[in-house]
């Protein structure tokens, strides 16, 4: 293995930079020297390379690196891999609702972090504040849902999670928070802002900020079986594509055997207008986070037509298919008249 | 009482639940909390149903009819009634008014999701005077019955679930598509909230109870019985016998079967069943000799090949059972 002094001239540089001399590509007044700090930080590390290290982590005029940093479980960033995974919440729009939540967890505690990285070392600091941790949309269309939806990070847009704290002291450089999900599917990020308070750290009165990227999101949900015996409304351009034709895996079997009896007592497939998003969540008709349809949010509901200019007795026989075919319950909804069956696979409660 | 309950609402549900609350032999029995304001269950009814059961009518399919009765007691009408089966039917028949729901071969699948069978529905209008199912001329008010519901099936006759729902005018669920905020809590689902019974319907057997009692050489599994011990048996009538052929694998020779019930020649009672069910099955009803009610014998008869022989034997069986009405 070539040692790494052989491999540049960093450790002369070092040298001479630990020598108050002026080589030409350093020298100047707008250089500085190593903080007592840091090279008591690089001491105390007892790294056998360090000096190097150092050189090799300075800026083009020849300046240690220091940073503030902070680690938040899984690190990632918002176009990296998902940091944190969260279920959406069953409510409506900031009111979260048990029975449509169906045992899932829409909050999700996690830790922020603080350090101080000198020369791309992380180093603990006593103290940091976070000035706010935020949940933003991350890209638009998101979750299935279209351009008709208002993404904006504001109050009438895209409902976004929230943390709890959002802001505070974080002793240690630590901000324990808890982030309660929204009842929209997609992809959100994390934006934290923080400063170090540390007064003996090196990076004392940094500020800096970071995203992550958050996914609140049901998992496991499969496509609706592509059956001869099941026909898929067209979509619209509020929920384009295919995004919205998603279930519970099982929701399929029961969708499937009621698409049967419908093919056996009327000749025709069964109808579905409406199922779950492909992330679960909110499936908002009216492209504004809210009800109706507020209920098709985790994979277990689907709507049927019965084609037959809203028969009572066919809606009555559609729901009683669903429920042989394995639904909890099929009921009769719609506005201004009952127009449709609403099965679901498992009772609110 | 409930969190979904409040004030008159409140009480105007407690009443009508306890207007319509059917006998204390209720399938639902108390509902607390209430699904929703003036919801009632639907099991205020007092069914019996009458079966015939043929064999041949069409060919290789049993027939199974059945009459519905509502008893004078009932406090709602009938208007659907269901059957968990074991087996798939064809060519379901229905009285004048009631629409089918049917899993035929199609689409039965006994280990898939949901209710195997049949479900009978009485017809509504199509259009409904408020916010509930209206209610259907053609269903079976208390004190009367209803002939006519009818299937065909290969599958033998076995005790089946059968279940009858009365009709109510009950308000449809609270819809968040039409602004409701309440939440309303679980339905009971339809085979709860109805009065439930056995009666007789395609069957899948799929064990051998005994071989039988009387042989001592090796042809005791040329006939296995899948519904019947030897130490005895207690069957409600109408009584479903069922028999496996070759339980081991012996060559048997069906055509030498004979059956003999309380000393009477029933042979001609038996028919096939399903391939990996039973091989022969008959049923046997009270009133119609020679089966009678409290204890009854049946005398089997097989003539087969001793295993890894060219000897032909004979497996006969003695076996006792009761029978109940």
């Amino acid at each position: 293995m070539i040692p790494r002094s052989r491999r540049n001239p960093i450790p002369l540089l070092l040298a001479c930079a630990l020598a108050a001399c002026t080589p030409d590509r350093v020298a100047g007044p707008g250089v500085r020297g190593p903080s007592p700090q840091v090279l008591r930080t690089l001491q105390e590390a007892g790294t056998p390379d360090g000096a190097a290290v150092v050189l090799e982590s300075r800026d083009d005029e020849g300046a240690e690196l220091r940073s503030v940093g902070i680690a938040f479980e899984a690190q990632s960033s918002p176009s990296g891999p998902v940091a944190v995974t969260v279920h959406p919440n069953g409510g409506y729009r900031g009111a979260p609702s048990p029975r449509h939540i169906h045992n899932a967890n829409p909050t999700r505690r996690a830790t922020f972090t603080v350090t101080c990285i000198v020369n791309g070392v992380p180093q603990s600091v006593a103290s940091a504040r976070i000035d706010s941790v935020r949940q933003r949309n991350y890209g638009v269309p998101v979750g299935g849902h279209g351009s008709a939806h208002d993404f904006s990070n504001t109050g009438t847009g895209r409902p976004r999670g929230r943390w709890s704290p959002d802001a505070g002291e974080a002793p240690g450089g630590v901000f324990p928070s808890t982030l309660t999900a929204e009842i929209a599917g997609g992809d959100e990020k994390i934006v934290v802002w923080w400063e170090v308070t540390d007064a003996n750290s090196p990076c004392a009165g940094m500020k800096d900020s970071k995203e992550f990227r958050s996914v609140v999101r049901v998992p496991g949900l499969v496509p609706v079986p592509r059956d001869a015996n099941v026909a898929l409304s067209p979509p619209s351009s509020n929920h384009p594509g295919p995004t919205f034709w998603y279930l519970h895996p099982g929701a399929t079997g029961p969708t499937v055997r009621m698409a049967a009896a419908h093919r056996q007592a009327f000749g025709t497939p069964l109808l579905l207008t409406a199922a779950g998003m492909a992330q679960g969540g909110i499936n908002d008709i009216r492209n504004n986070w809210n009800r109706p349809h507020a209920e098709h949010r985790v994979g277990m509901e689907i709507d049927v037509d019965e084609q037959a200019n809203n028969s009572m007795s066919r809606l009555r026989a559609i729901a009683a298919m669903g429920v042989r075919a394995g639904f909890a319950a099929c009921e009769l909804h719609g506005e201004p008249v009952r127009n449709h069956v609403h099965c679901r696979l498992r009772p609110y409660r | 009482m409930t969190s979904t309950i409040h004030g008159r609402r409140a009480a105007l549900a407690l009443l009508a639940l306890l207007a319509c609350a059917p006998p204390a032999a209720a399938q639902v029995g108390t509902v607390a909390p209430l699904p929703y304001p003036g919801w009632v269950p639907a099991d205020g009814v007092a069914p019996t149903l009458s079966v015939e059961v043929s064999y041949g009518h069409v060919p290789g399919m049993w027939r199974y009819r059945y009459t519905l009765a509502n008893g004078a007691g009932a406090a709602q009408d009938i208007w659907q009634l269901g059957f968990r089966l074991g087996g798939w039917v064809a060519q379901v028949g229905t009285p004048a008014g009631w629409f089918p729901i049917a899993d035929t071969e199609a689409t039965y699948d006994p280990a898939g999701p949901g209710i195997p069978g049949v479900e009978f529905l009485a017809d509504i209008p199509d259009t409904s005077p408020g916010d509930f199912y209206p209610p259907s001329p053609h269903q079976v008010p208390p004190g009367s019955s209803l002939p006519g519901f009818e299937f065909h099936s290969p599958y033998p006759p076995g005790y089946v679930r059968a279940w009858a729902q009365g009709y109510a005018p009950v308000p449809f669920p609270p819809d968040p598509e039409r602004g409701d905020t309440i939440e309303p809590n679980p339905v009971p689902h339809d085979t709860l909230n109805a009065q439930r019974l056995t009666t007789i319907g395609p069957f899948t057997y799929t064990g051998v109870v005994t071989r039988g009692n009387l042989n001592v050489d090796t042809g005791e599994g040329f006939l296995g019985f899948m519904n019947l011990a030897v130490s005895g048996a207690v069957l409600r009538a109408p009584a479903p016998v069922a028999l496996k052929l070759s339980v081991g694998g012996e060559t048997v020779f069906p055509e030498t079967f004979r059956a003999l019930l309380n000393g009477v020649d029933v042979t001609a009672q038996f028919h096939p069943g399903t391939a990996g069910g039973a091989d022969l099955a008959a049923l046997f009803a009270l009133g119609a000799l020679p089966l009678r009610e409290g204890d009854n014998v049946l005398v089997t008869t097989i003539e087969g090949l001793l295993p890894g022989t060219t000897r032909r034997a004979i497996d006969e069986d003695v076996i006792q059972f009761r029978v109940v009405p």
